[in-house]
This record gives C-alpha cells, structure tokens and sequence, in this order.
C-alpha cells in the first residue's frame, strides 16, 4: 500500500511541484555522471602521453560526446527549464498548475529514456566518438559502423522531444493561465525568460529532430543527404545542426538569466532596474540568437559574405546581453545589498559571465576564429558561459528557492564555502585553457605536445577543487534536510512566492489569491 | 604545365583561375566542373587550338583535382559523363 | 480534495499511468527500431509499437471522459488546449523547414557528383501535371469540404457537417491510395542519391501526416455520430482540421517545389 501511495505520488504524478522536484533530482544526478565522466578527461589530460585511458582514443571521444549531452542536454536544460521553471512558472504567473499536467509528466520521464539510450550508445560496438555535433562522415557508416552512433541520434530526439512538449505547456500556461491581474509586462523576469527558451525549443528543436533523422536514414536507409557520393553535402548538416545548436545554447542561458535577476533584485531590496529594457532584451537575445547559427561555421568554407553577416549579427548579441549586465548593476547600484549565498553565486555569474561573453566576441570575429576554431580557446569559453554562467545560476537558484522548496534553510556557513571553492575551482580549471587554446593545443583528442602540459596540470587540479566543492555542496543539501533550521518568511518579498508561508504538495489555492492580492 | 616552362629565364608564372562572382565560397569544386565544361563545350565549337579554350583549359587544370580530371575523362570516353558535354 | 480541486476554472488533472507508460513504449519502440534495422529481428519493435497504441488509446480516452463526461474541459481550459494545439503545429511546420532546407540545399546548388544539373542526370521524375496534379486538387478540395464542415459544426448543422467530414476523410484516403499508387510506379528510389532520398522525406514524411490527420478526421466523425461534440465544444475535431489545413499548405510548397520546380 505505501509503495502503491509512492507509485502514486510521484510516477503517475500531475503535480508541477513533485515533477518540478524530480526534474531536479535527476539533474542532480545526471550532473554526477557528466562530472565524473569529465574528471576522467581530466585525468587522461594532466600528463602527456596516454595515462588512465590507456591510449584509446576513440574511448576519450565516446567521453567528449558523454559529457557535452549529458551537461547540456541532460543537467543544464532538465534543471532550469524543467525544475526551476516547472515549480514557479506556474506559481509566478498565479495559474495553480501548469496546462498540460499529463505532458508535463511525459516530459519528464522522457529523460530517463533519453539517458538510458546514451548510456548504451556508450557501450555498444565503440560507443559514439562523435562529440555531441555527431558530425558526418565521423557519424556516417564509414567512421562509426556500429550501432552506437544510432542509439546516441535517438537519444537526441527523445531529448528534443521532452523539450517541444515542455515548451508547448509552457507557453500553454504561460499565455493561457496568467491570473487576470498577471499582464505581460508585470510578469517576474524569470517566467519572461522561461517562456523565451520555450518559445526557441520549440522553433529548433524540430529542425535537429529533422537533421538527425535524415542521418539516421543515411545511416542504415541508403539515403545520401550528407554524403557526396550520392550528390549530398555534409555542411547542409552542419547547417541544420547549428540551426538548432545556436539557440540551443541560449535556451540555456535565459532561465539563468531569469534567476539571477530575480536573486539579484530580491538582494539588492530593489525593483529590476529597467525592467522592460530587460524584457526587450531577452527577446532580442532570442530573435538574434536564431540567426547566427553559421558563425559556428566559419571554417567551413562558406564565402566571405556570408561570413561578414553572421560576424555581424553574432556581435550584435552582445547588446542586448549588455542591457541585461548593465540593468543587473543598475539593480545593484545604491541597493541594500543582502550578502547571501545566492546573491554572492549571482554576483559571481556576473563576473564570469561577462568574461566568457567577452571570449565569445573575440570567437565571434570571422578572421580571428581561423586561427581559435577547435582549440581549448573555445573551450574555455563555452565553459565559461556554461559551467559558470549555467551552473552558478543553478546555485543561486537552489539558494534563492530551497527554504520554500523544502521547507528548510541550508547552512550559511557552508554555502559561503562552497561559493568560494567553487568559484576558485572553476577559474582554475578553466583560465589556463585560454592560454593552450591561444598557444594551439586543439580540442577533442586525448593527447598533446609536451609544451601545453603545464597549463593541463593546472587545470587538472583545479577540476579537483571544483569536484571537492560539487560533492561538499551535495552533503550541505543532505544536511540541510536532516538538520536544517525550518525556514520562514523574514522579510517582505519581492517576487510573489516569497508571500507564501510554505508550498505543500496542493496548495493552488493559496497561491492564486497571492496573485490576485497583487491587483 | 610544359606549355608555361619554356620562357629560358626559369620565371615560374603561378596563377590560378580568376575570381568569379559565381563561386564566391572557399569550396571551389563548382568552379573547377564548370570550368571544366566550359572548356568542352568551347573545344567543340571552336576547335581545340582556340585560345580562348586553352585558357579554359589552364583554370580547370590548376582549380580541379587530377584524379577527379581523369575520372571525368573516362567518363567521356564511355559516354557516362554526368555533366552537358 | 476532489470537490476542492474542481473550484478552479482549470483542470487539475487526477494522476494517470499514461505518461510513463507511453515512455516506456516509446523506449520499446526506438531500442526495437535500431535492433531492427541492424539486422537483429523486430521483435521488440512491434511489442513496442503495440504498447504504444495502446497506451495512446488510454491516454485519449481519459482526456474525452473529462472532457465529455466529468466536464473538466471549461471554455479556459479549452483555449488553453487550443494553443497547445497551435503551438504544436508551429513545432510541426518547422520540421518541415528542416527537410525544405535539405531539398533546397541539395538542390538550388547542385553538386558536381549529380552533373551540375537539377534534376540529376538520369533520374527520370515524377510528371507534376499528371498524377501530383490530381493530387493537388484532392487536397485542395478536401480543404473545401473540411471547412464545409467546420462551419455547419459551429452553426449547429448536424448532418452538414458530418457530410462534410465524411467527405474530406474519403479524399484523404483516397490520396493517401494514389501516392501509394505514385511511389510503387516511379522509376527511382530512396537510395537514388539525393534527389531519390529528398523526394521521398519530404513526400513520405507529408503521406504519414496525412495519415495522421485523416486518423484525426476520423476520431472526430465518430464522436460525432456517437453524440460528444456540440457547437461549443468540440475542439478534438478543431485540432483535427487546424492540422488538416497545416497539411495542406505543406502539399502546396512540396507540390510547388519538389514536383513543379524540381521536376523540369
């Protein structure tokens, strides 16, 4: 009967919250796997030669393709989009629940599905040395004839999948169930922000279900789209890929940028500064972002036209995102800023984020990325919107969010702790490949010349800090559930659900009368 | 490449075919088969001594791969020749 | 808490197995796909396909009860399906764009392997004004007839818009018959280089959505005759004819560029 109540209450669940809660669990988890998986590249990089990975590199390749579905598709998306966004979407906007309970449920579990799927592309006949491009002809039959590389599209399509379906009861709920005081241009910047990614999920993720699926068939149909044998072209993949990866990457992003204004406002004890600048800006981000795909490209071969335009566009991206940083600080400037964990971890994704943004200019520049394409300069950029910009919005979150999430407080002590190793763990893991990508060291491949070693070992300890940090933060989360003090309303609020004495499992009610208070 | 290496002076003249705005991007597969059509269609109207089909001729020969010229020059012969020669 | 939960004017939906059940299908399904096309039977995939049908046929029938019987679906919670509805239209129609874009990138620059030309040497193609054309007007007609429908629905006409439907669903058949018939009397095949391969995605990806909106129609006119929709209140059958319009369209640009364009 319990385990019937258990099925119940969180398999067959409707609820926004408990998926909310296991759309984090499993991101949680999966972040485990991409962190482990990226500590063994660690590993293999911190000498010269072939270390724990024993010189097979096609096995360092099945990890690169791992750890870059699993961060981004499997951590990043399934946290911000599927737990932060399904918890307080609906709350935020006053509607009790989301459209599409059902699908909301589908979603989910789509998940588990999809890693599943990858973790067998893992395993199977050499796995998938593909990196997560799953570029052809290294995705053909000719580079991987075993079944890997098909779990691994199929993989990808139940991910995109899980995010149509989330993004269409997204903007469901969204433009259906704002509470009749909710307009548009009162709505909390997260909910703009979630709404934004849902939008760009569902406009890119079918063109990758559809690229995938034409390489499927290329694969095991005899179709020939991205082989030139049969007078195809395997930039038209690159093409379609892009399409969907660009955007993908500020799908993101934007919730992050959601939750770092809402902890940043509540902090700093201001309203946003700017707000509808704000708003304009996150539809900028998403309009521009969908049409600089190719800049990704560059080194392809495409005419110099072509290049001049999306060099263009792609730094046109930098003014809407200097909106947002100049509006974070405009927030902060003359506040009453509350040092809290959370407020430090935004403060943090300011800084790094601003760095990394400022790496992706210098990439974004057509003639400078000849020489930086594929190099760990990329690397270290990506890593720094990412496992910085990304990650530290995850924390801020889960320090903004988990007194009402849970219904008690983490240790402010340690949260301190582990702001600041993580925080040194990840520049040093990632400031030094700033250097071996301008020095040239290329990325993908498991070895490299004795000059970039230095810099690898550096890098290879900081990874330690930061797995040290990732781990401590994992028990002050256990701890604060065995021990936490019960956490309660201390302030007045700023975004609604501060309003709210505690969120119970069904407690709509409540939260559509806090909306309509607003009015 | 015997044509250009009689001057005495040993001056090695290196070109390749000119710009054309039809075929602006790197990838110069395109340019290099309708150079090479060209060059037919020309040796068919105005006989192979023209020189403005010898000029033809030198852009496809520094543009296209020789393995791919001599696919194509079988292909002729066998009357298999994809292209409208 | 039940008689709690129906204050709101949106549905909160009780729990259902349905979501993971279809999960675990769709598993079954992909994991059986790849099995079988490496050679290793279909065992699995057909156990899946079969799950799959039947926990879709679950899942609706849940959603007409609370719609029809329980009276969940308030005139809110219906623009709120009408706008998933849209929404996953938009999501359909940019899969297309990804196969358009293959077709145009294949073809507005055809490479030197297909002899610069398009359509490439020695692919004999489908004559646009012959069957595709009669197509076309199929189509175009089963729009007219659909809309016949979709307007004696709103205005309470019964019969008329059974008549309709019932029209609109034979037309669909009827070409989804003649692109079979299409398919079995062309010359190329989907291994034919990339002329065969686009014709056939974009074709066959349009046949099987076809497929699906006549499946649509149908479910609508059997509700229909069994007494569920009422003028206000019928917006499966809406889903089903917004779909059919987005069908539609697609056959015109595919028609338009594929047999028309494409074919001289």
């Amino acid at each position: 009967m319990k385990w019937m109540r258990w099925w119940l209450r969180w398999v067959m669940t409707t609820n926004h919250k408990d998926i909310g809660t296991m759309y984090l669990i499993y991101g949680c988890w999966m972040g485990l796997m991409g962190a482990g998986i990226s500590m063994i590249m660690r590993m293999e990089l911190s000498n010269v030669g072939s270390s724990v990975l024993g010189g097979n590199g096609q096995l360092y390749n099945v990890l690169v393709t791992g750890h870059g579905v699993i961060m981004l598709l499997m951590v990043v998306m399934p946290v911000m989009f599927g737990g932060y966004g399904n918890w307080w979407v609906p709350i935020m906007i006053g509607a009790g629940e989301m459209a599409f309970p059902r699908l909301n449920n589908v979603s989910f579990w789509m998940m588990p599905v999809s890693t599943v799927l990858l973790v067998m592309s893992m395993l199977v006949e050499g796995g998938a040395g593909t990196g997560w491009t799953v570029y052809p002809p290294l995705s053909g039959l000719v580079g991987h004839s075993g079944g890997g590389v098909d779990l691994a599209i199929v993989s990808l399509h139940v991910t995109g999948l899980s995010t149509i379906l989330g993004g269409i009861n997204m903007l469901s709920t969204i433009s259906n169930m704002r509470n009749e005081v909710m307009e548009l241009e009162r709505m909390p910047l997260f909910v703009w922000c979630v709404g934004m990614t849902g939008v760009l999920g569902m406009l890119v993720m079918p063109v990758l279900a559809g690229g995938i699926t034409m390489l499927l068939t290329d694969r095991n149909m005899g179709t020939s789209f991205y082989s030139a044998e049969g007078g195809g072209d395997a930039v038209l993949y690159e093409h379609l890929f892009w399409f969907f990866g660009h955007p993908e990457v500020y799908m993101l992003i934007l919730p992050g940028f959601g939750i770092i204004s809402q902890v940043i406002s509540e902090y700093s004890r201001k309203e946003i500064f700017g707000y509808i600048g704000m708003v304009y800006a996150i539809i900028g981000i998403g309009v521009v972002g969908s049409v600089v795909w190719a800049h990704h490209m560059f080194t392809s071969g495409m005419d110099v036209d072509t290049k001049g335009y999306f060099m263009a566009a792609s730094m046109i991206i930098a003014i809407p995102t200097g909106i947002k940083v100049f509006s974070w600080l405009g927030t902060m400037w003359e506040g009453r800023i509350v040092w809290s964990v959370s407020m430090k971890f935004a403060s943090g994704f300011v800084v790094l984020f601003v760095i990394g943004g400022l790496t992706g200019l210098i990439v974004s520049n057509a003639g400078l990325d000849i020489a930086m394409h594929d190099t760990y300069y990329v690397v270290a950029h990506f890593h720094y919107v990412l496992s910085m910009g990304a990650l530290f919005a995850i924390y801020a979150g889960y320090y903004y969010w988990t007194g009402k999430m849970t219904g008690v407080e983490y240790s402010e002590e340690g949260g301190k702790i582990h702001f600041w190793s993580t925080f040194i763990g990840v520049n040093v893991t990632f400031f030094p490949m700033h250097y071996l990508g301008l020095g040239g060291m290329p990325r993908r491949i498991g070895e490299y010349a004795d000059g970039y070693e230095g810099w690898n070992r550096v890098a290879s300890y900081g990874s330690i800090i930061t797995i040290m940090s990732m781990i401590y933060w994992m028990w002050l989360v256990v701890k604060s559930w065995e021990k936490g003090k019960e956490s309660e309303v201390e302030w007045e609020g700023r975004s609604i659900e501060w309003g709210m004495r505690r969120i119970g499992y069904h407690n709509w009610k409540e939260e559509v009368m806090l909306v309509k208070g607003m009015g | 490449m015997a044509e250009e290496g009689e001057n005495e002076n040993m001056e090695i003249k290196l070109e390749t075919a000119p710009h054309d705005p039809r075929f602006q991007t790197t990838n110069q597969a395109k340019h290099c088969w309708s150079r090479y059509i060209e060059y037919h269609a020309c040796v068919k109207q105005k006989g192979e001594e023209d020189s403005e089909c010898q000029k033809f001729k030198r852009w496809y020969k520094s543009l296209c791969p020789n393995e791919w010229l001599e696919n194509w020059d079988e292909q002729r012969a066998n009357g298999t020749f994809p292209g409208p020669v | 808490m039940e008689k709690e939960r129906r204050i709101s004017e949106y549905h909160m939906v009780d729990v259902s197995p349905w979501p993971v059940m279809s999960v675990i299908a769709l598993m079954g399904v992909l994991i059986g796909m790849i099995e079988w096309m490496h050679g290793m039977g279909g065992r699995i995939l057909v156990m899946g396909v079969i799950s799959m049908l039947m926990s879709m046929y679950g899942w609706w029938r849940d959603v007409i009860r609370e719609g029809v019987l329980e009276g969940s679906h308030t005139g809110k919670v219906q623009e709120g399906l009408r706008k998933g509805v849209l929404w996953f239209i938009f999501t359909e129609s940019m899969l297309f764009v990804s196969i358009f874009w293959a077709y145009y990138h294949s073809s507005l620059s055809p490479s030197v392997e297909l002899g610069g030309v398009w359509p490439p040497r020695g692919i004999r193609v489908v004559e646009a004004w012959e069957l595709p054309m009669l197509n076309t007007l199929l189509l175009l007609m089963s729009g007219v007839t659909v809309t016949w429908s979709h307007e004696s629905m709103r205005s309470g006409e019964k019969e008329e818009m059974e008549k309709g439907l019932g029209i609109t669903i034979i037309l669909g058949i009827v070409f989804l018959m003649i692109q079979g018939y299409e398919y079995y009397e062309s010359e190329f095949r989907i291994t034919d280089g990339v002329y065969g391969s686009s014709f056939y995605m974009g074709t066959g990806f349009h046949g099987m959505h076809v497929l699906v909106g006549v499946i649509m129609l149908s479910m609508g006119l059997i509700r229909s005759i069994r007494g569920e929709l009422t003028s206000e209140h019928h917006v499966g059958l809406e889903a089903g004819i917004w779909y059919w319009h987005f069908v539609d369209v697609v056959w015109l640009f595919l028609f338009v560029s594929i047999y028309w364009w494409g074919g001289v």
